[in-house]
């Protein structure tokens, strides 16, 4: 419950409209698209990482990726992206963006790892992008 | 409750169950013959949806 309650209320009313399913994933219908879908990854009725996908430019982007502190290094953050790569690209989308920190390295690698490739330089961020195709 | 539902020209596709033991998809096909694209696409997604439930680890060169 302490996760749940660092979520935005936004984050929260989507979670329990969605319900909570036990092991397994979730996400919304294609229908929600046009707003910020989040995207998560359950296991005994406890959220244990969640992302958020909007539409954005030809692609999705992805935000708010975020793994449970007592869940960290296995590799469930990979798991969650890989399967948004497969909503999307069943979506229709071919292109997904995020954008990371200059400073947050461990981001940088993961996403990096993930094939993402920085393509716009900010002052503080790196728009990345991943061809899904 | 289905996990994803998603409707195109060639076919519906619904995500019932996505987890280490069990995937379970629908896939309910139209007349229209799935275009060429369409399909890598579907492949790649299976592939990605394996890989989200732990059943496939891909090369590392390749992830």
């Amino acid at each position: 419950m302490e996760f749940l309650s660092s979520l935005s209320l936004e984050t929260r009313s989507n979670l329990s409209l969605s319900g909570v399913d036990p092991q397994t994933i979730y996400h919304s219908f294609k229908e929600d698209w046009n707003t910020t879908t989040p995207v998560m990854l359950f296991r005994d009725n406890q959220v244990l990482a969640i992302g958020k996908l909007r539409p954005y430019e030809d692609g999705v982007y992805l935000s708010c990726l975020v793994v449970r502190d007592d869940y960290q290094n296995q590799h469930l953050g990979t798991r969650l992206v890989k399967y948004m790569f497969a909503l999307s690209l069943l979506n229709g989308f071919n292109t997904m963006y995020t954008e990371v920190k200059k400073d947050n390295l461990r981001a940088l690698a993961f996403f990096k790892s993930l094939h993402f490739k920085r393509i716009v330089e900010k002052e503080m961020t790196y728009l990345m992008k991943r061809n899904l195709q | 409750m289905a996990k994803f539902r998603m409707k195109n020209d060639y076919y519906e596709i619904v995500i019932k169950t996505g987890t280490a033991e069990k995937l379970e998809i629908e896939i309910t096909f139209n007349e229209k013959e799935i275009a060429e694209q369409e399909l890598r696409n579907l492949e790649t997604s299976l592939r990605l949806l394996l890989e989200a439930c732990g059943r496939f680890i891909p090369n590392p060169s390749k992830r």
